[in-house]
């Protein structure tokens, strides 16, 4: 099973020093819903647009689409984090994923600081401590180097609803452990990692008794053939992945195979991109479907 | 020229005063037949959810002349910010002022998120920025700094993000927070900083309020309280060379006549919670505390609660929110908020239960009786049915 998410673009595909035009990106969204992927990525990007307000809007105009939130540990603090996605799955029925980033850059941070990947590592635990502990307890204390809480907890309206499903990323020892604690998917940035560090993260949840399905993040162009393909991105950027649909399809159910349930596409351009993958790539892979009867929202 | 906005109820809202603190609009309530977004429909939940009736709540006050609304933040209401980012589509004048605390987000993210907004809604963002009371709310937040240093927080806070908020690299080495080299990308530089709606009353707010206000909002008080508390700000401000702006949120219950606006009251009367009359303090309203100064006990009926004319201290009684607001007929309710703007209030934020219907109502039979000049007034297209 291969859940398919495609990026949504922060600054203008044809031109990088400036911000995309709204209608294309709203149209990009829509892209994702009728070709029925799993979601949305918005992505955290310093030069960019706020993924936050992407999320919103992707959200409020779609039924089925998920959006998967990216955002520095460093933009919220906890409990205000949670609280900003109980909305968001209150009015999605459920469709909100997390991204929270940890060594990713940032240019601001409250005190106490990090100043390490250590720091980092151990904000990012504590961050997702509290905001797991805050959303699934109604009483809720928490007393850390970064974050502390008390007579802390959701209630009323905010009680009961799915936390968002946990995507992490790196590889690197700490990347791994804290993905073995917290995340429901560890995402990786190539194939090599996934076959070099996948099972590790696997095994490293499993011993504390958890469940980490991989994904991975990949730059693709797909073409009826392969000459096509090969042909098209001759112009295009590096990419990861090239070839027909059927090759493709290919090596996806390879991934698959290796534990890969969560494919992030990075395509271009976008809305047109997206059609072909659900028009072509989507029906050769084996795919979920969101069932919202069974996320437990109201 | 008033800017004035309406409010948007972000912990669900009750289809009348009558019967208090029920509501029936969001999930909050009993969820039951009755309830609307969530509905039920066939024995099923039937799709809406919250946000479709704030949708609603909003294009009302839109189309009833409002410049925007209040999106209160509290532990249990639905996100200010989450709920801007949904709707930034659906209207077109419509203003979000959107309730936050600084110390829950890091300033040059905001900044970012900010101006992101600004983009998406063509520069309808505004701020009504709170800094806490303190004591269990605040540390239900993951907030334990104290009382005086969160209003240095906020100030600093707001330093920070108006620092950010440009193309040239901006460094702050903060007591709360580390800033180094932060900017935005160009075409969210050139979106313009929100407006900021400032609240709180201690010496400490004041302060703050006077370095970054562009408003300074309190909630109404007896007429003859308020001009001291402008004077306090005023002064304050002067020290920094700025002229401060003032902003009342008014809760209103106004009918065509005051007969038909009382019996509202008497109506509710035998279901408020008389445990509440006491004012001791203790109940959740933040101003209940201060209004038993201007309270003469014992209470023995809701009009021993109209401490000046039209000015009723009950409101607290009947839904969430503070303890002050106008009740009278629109000819009555229309000339205290006259009154208002002539004791040097510039804003307002006025609310009414239900909030949809009441804003076609106070958009359409009291806006229009107000001798005050109102920014972007559309009263044009709802005439007044009288």
């Amino acid at each position: 099973m291969t859940r398919i998410w495609v990026t949504l673009a922060t600054r203008d595909e044809r031109d990088w020093g400036h911000l995309p035009p709204a209608e294309e990106r709203a149209q990009a969204v829509r892209a994702a819903e009728v070709a029925g992927l799993e979601g949305v990525v918005a992505p955290y990007d310093l030069g960019g647009e706020e993924s936050t307000v992407l999320v919103g809007d992707a959200l409020r105009h779609t039924r089925w689409a998920q959006a998967l939130h990216e955002f520095h540990v460093a933009a919220f603090n906890p409990v205000y984090a949670a609280k900003i996605a109980a909305s968001f799955q209150r009015f999605s029925a459920g469709r909100l994923a997390w991204a929270p980033l940890v060594t990713a850059p940032t240019t601001s941070q409250r005190r106490p600081t990090s100043t390490s990947a250590d720091d980092w590592y151990a904000r990012a635990d504590e961050f997702l401590t509290v905001a797991r502990g805050v959303w699934t307890q109604e009483t809720f204390d928490f007393d850390g180097t970064y974050y502390q809480v008390k007579g802390g907890g959701f209630r009323e309206a905010l009680a009961g609803l799915p936390f968002p499903r946990v995507h992490l990323t790196g590889s690197d020892d700490d990347a791994l452990a804290l993905s073995a604690k917290h995340a429901d998917v560890h995402v990786f940035a190539s194939a090599q990692e996934v076959a070099k560090r996948g099972p590790l993260v696997v095994e490293q949840a499993r011993a504390l008794g958890r469940e980490v399905q991989l994904g991975i993040r990949l730059s693709v162009l797909v073409r009826e053939s392969a000459d096509e393909a090969q042909a098209a991105a001759d112009r295009d950027r590096n990419l990861d992945l090239v070839g027909s649909y059927a090759q493709v399809a290919d090596e996806l159910g390879r991934l698959a195979a290796q534990g890969v349930g969560t494919v992030i596409l990075d395509v271009r351009p976008r809305i047109e991109e997206t059609y072909r993958i659900g028009e072509h790539l989507l029906p050769l892979v084996r795919t979920t479907t969101p069932d919202l009867e069974t996320t437990g929202v109201r | 020229m008033v800017d004035v906005y309406w409010r948007i109820g972000t912990h669900g809202d009750q289809p009348t005063l009558r019967r208090p603190l029920t509501p029936t609009r969001g999930d909050w309530g009993t969820y039951e037949p009755g309830t609307i977004t969530p509905g039920r429909r066939a024995g099923r939940d039937d799709g809406y959810t919250y946000v479709d009736h704030m949708a609603d709540v909003a294009k009302a006050a839109e189309a009833a002349g409002f410049v925007g609304g209040l999106l209160p933040s509290f532990p249990f209401t639905d996100d200010p910010f989450a709920t801007a980012a949904l709707l930034a589509r659906e209207t077109r004048t419509f203003r979000f002022m959107v309730a936050y605390q600084p110390g829950f987000l890091d300033p040059v993210h905001a900044a970012r998120l900010s101006a992101s907004l600004q983009r998406a809604t063509g520069g309808r963002l505004t701020y009504n920025v709170i800094t806490g009371g303190g004591g269990p709310q605040q540390t239900w937040w993951g907030d334990t700094v104290a009382h005086d240093d969160r209003y240095a927080r906020t100030a600093e806070f707001l330093d920070a993000l108006k620092g950010a908020w440009g193309t040239e690299p901006y460094d702050l080495d903060g007591r709360f927070f580390d800033v180094r080299g932060a900017s935005l990308p160009p075409e969210l530089a050139a979106q313009p900083v929100p407006e900021v709606y400032f609240s709180g009353s201690s010496p400490a707010a004041i302060e703050t309020a006077g370095r970054h206000a562009d408003y300074y909002l309190s909630w109404l008080e007896p007429f003859s309280a308020l001009p001291e508390k402008f004077d306090a700000v005023r002064a304050e401000s002067a020290s920094y060379g700025r002229t401060p702006r003032f902003a009342l949120r008014v809760e209103i219950l106004a009918r065509p006549t005051e007969e038909e606006a009382w019996a509202e009251i008497e109506r509710a009367w035998p279901n408020v919670d008389k445990a509440k009359l006491s004012f001791d303090g203790k109940g959740d309203s933040v101003g209940a505390a201060r209004a038993r100064s201007f309270i003469k006990q014992p209470v023995t009926g809701p009009r021993d609660l109209e401490v000046e004319p039209n000015v009723w201290a009950g409101f607290h009684l009947l839904r969430g929110g503070p303890v002050f607001g106008l009740v009278g007929s629109y000819d009555q309710v229309a000339e205290r908020l006259d009154q208002l703007v002539e004791l040097g209030t510039d804003a307002f934020i006025l609310a009414a239960v239900p909030h949809l219907e009441e804003a076609y109502r106070i958009g359409g039979e009291v806006l229009p009786r107000v001798s005050f000049t109102r920014t972007n007034s559309l009263t044009t297209t709802l005439r007044s049915a009288s």
